[in-house]
């Protein structure tokens, strides 16, 4: 019997034959992971002391604020801050900054406590990790973004524009609609989100910079110059004087 | 010198390839192979569950939970496959803080087999991803990015073989394109390389001289785009030919079932992806069948069903 078995061991030789393992059947599960089976010590000590170092970072105080700032209706002076923040920090990622806007809908506080502000509230503020674009808008693109609800029902914030007894300055200077403008702005707005879709075929530039690292870097010049940050005006729409 | 024991194995592994096991127990024929493949997509940095603040995920997720799965279906299946498919980085600030280097300690803890890199995974820099490898003990499987002129050089394969058992298993990987979704400073000199040209190739490469019995790809490429001509899990697999599964991310999606598309040989591919965070693992368990055939048949469907 077994000299049988060599013959076809050597038939399979010289044919090449082989053995496949065909898949047959595939049998799918998806198992939601959640405590109730739960938890893995050693990955939970693994995580353990970078998830203390991550609370404690959360917990650091790196700057301080004059006066609470709130998200009322209209234009109002978190949403102020927060323009503010972010036209500092692009002028820090990007050879020329104009102005900055900031979308009611992408700051979360309610109001931001005056006193001490730490990491971690910085983090509820902004969760999204939004990017800081910086966009050459065309002078009637920025004309039509005026003139479009979200300006004049303040939905979005802004900050390095001025409208003053009707006329409107750009960094101070009197705005020429013939003349390009640098804007920093959420990659989401600059992709279209918000109805922005006027800027998504605009020529941007990213430093893979995020927005609320704009806001921290913004927070922490201040209290280098040993500065509380002091609220901002919220007349930059309908300044009357 | 050969023992008694090992020379009835072999004989034995050689008679069930042949069809012909005895009616003898002693020679019976070895038993079918079975793999459990378990797959996660786009934790993006989620170490910890979900925060109970009253959402829709609180609670969910979790590496130390997660762990608790893989752990216990390790124990009941011999022969377990756990796969990556992209976007590990970016979404806690864990990431914010120390740039994937907890991600890939825990991953490598939980004995990862592979991943394939997500365009998020760009977003330190390439320079810090692959610096962060070094945490990593399992490979990144990337084949249509050319990592020549970056530091990614020699720190990624085109393709892997995992033999589970009798099983040989080939496992290739396909990355987005890069260009306009990812800052170029970020991803450098990576060159993309068309995804279907790509795994045409890879597919064909492991089967038929790599003699693969099953071949995975890890796609980052999304589930599907509709109309939108842009390349796609559903469309990839409907122009491919060999690939068996593809194991998907990138547009989080919670496929509540594998989708099964026919290829272009009408041969069915099996697409898979579950959502993202690690609310969820997924897993599909493959059993095999012995052929005896100088070329893969190639033409059998898997029945695909619900695990009971």
């Amino acid at each position: 019997m077994l000299k049988w078995y060599l013959v076809m061991l050597s038939v399979c030789g010289i044919m090449g034959c082989r053995t496949w393992h065909q898949p047959t059947r595939a049998a799918w599960q998806r198992s939601e992971v959640n405590n109730a089976s739960g938890k893995d010590s050693a990955l939970w000590h693994l995580v353990a002391p970078y998830r203390d170092s991550v609370s404690e970072s959360m917990e650091t105080v790196i700057g301080q604020l004059a006066v609470t700032l709130s998200k009322t209706a209209g234009e109002n002076t978190l949403g102020n801050f927060v323009a503010d923040a972010l036209l500092f920090g692009a002028s820090t990622r990007y050879e020329q900054v104009d102005l900055a806007v900031m979308n009611r809908g992408g700051y979360r506080l309610q109001e931001l406590p005056a006193g001490m502000i730490t990491v971690g509230k910085v983090y509820e503020l902004m969760p999204f990790d939004n990017l800081l674009f910086c966009v050459a808008v065309p002078g009637n693109t920025i004309s039509s973004m005026m003139s479009s609800p979200n300006f004049s029902q303040a939905e979005w914030s802004v900050s390095g524009l001025n409208i003053l007894h009707g006329s409107v300055l750009i960094g101070g200077k009197p705005f020429h609609a013939d003349s390009t403008y640098y804007l920093a702005i959420s990659d989401y707005l600059a992709e279209g989100g918000d109805n922005g879709n006027s800027m998504q075929n605009l020529p941007r530039q990213n430093a893979g910079y995020l927005q609320r690292d704009a806001l921290i870097d913004y927070i922490k010049f201040h209290a280098k110059q040993g500065n509380a940050i002091a609220e901002p005006d919220t007349n930059r729409l309908n300044k009357k004087q | 010198m050969q023992s008694r024991r090992t020379f009835i194995q072999q004989t034995t592994w050689l008679l069930g390839a042949a069809g012909m096991a005895p009616s003898t127990g002693v020679l019976a024929a070895p038993a079918q192979e079975k793999l459990v493949l378990l797959h996660t997509n786009d934790v993006h940095s989620r170490l910890d569950p979900f925060p109970m603040d009253g959402s829709r995920n609180q609670g969910l997720g979790g590496v130390a939970q997660r762990m608790q799965l893989i752990k216990q279906i390790r124990n009941e299946n011999k022969h377990v496959l756990l796969l990556d498919a992209g976007d590990i980085f970016q979404g806690t600030p864990y990431f914010n803080f120390f740039k994937g280097e907890p991600e890939m300690k825990a991953m490598s803890a939980m004995g990862y087999d592979a991943a394939t890199m997500g365009n998020h995974d760009f977003d330190g820099g390439i320079d810090n991803f692959a610096k962060q490898l070094e945490h990593a003990n399992f490979p990144v499987i990337i084949s249509n990015y050319k990592f020549t002129a970056t530091s990614m050089q020699g720190n990624y394969k085109p393709y892997q073989i995992f033999k589970k058992g009798r099983i040989r298993i080939g496992v290739f990987g396909l990355g987005i394109e890069l260009e306009g979704l990812v800052p170029k400073s970020l991803y450098q000199q990576t060159i993309y390389h068309s995804p279907q040209d790509v795994a045409d190739e890879m597919a064909l490469h492991l089967r038929k001289y790599e003699k693969c019995d099953l071949i995975i790809c890890l796609s980052h490429l999304g589930f599907d785009y509709g109309k939108n001509p842009k390349i796609s899990d559903v469309s990839l697999a409907a122009a491919s030919a060999d690939i068996d599964i593809i194991i998907g991310g990138h547009t989080h999606t919670f496929l509540n079932e594998p989708r099964v598309v026919a290829n272009k040989a009408g041969r069915q591919v099996i697409i898979n992806q579950v959502g993202w965070g690690g609310i969820y693992l997924g897993r599909i368990d493959i059993e095999f069948a012995d052929v005896h055939k100088q070329k893969f048949a190639g033409t059998v469907n898997m029945v695909v069903e619900q695990k009971s």
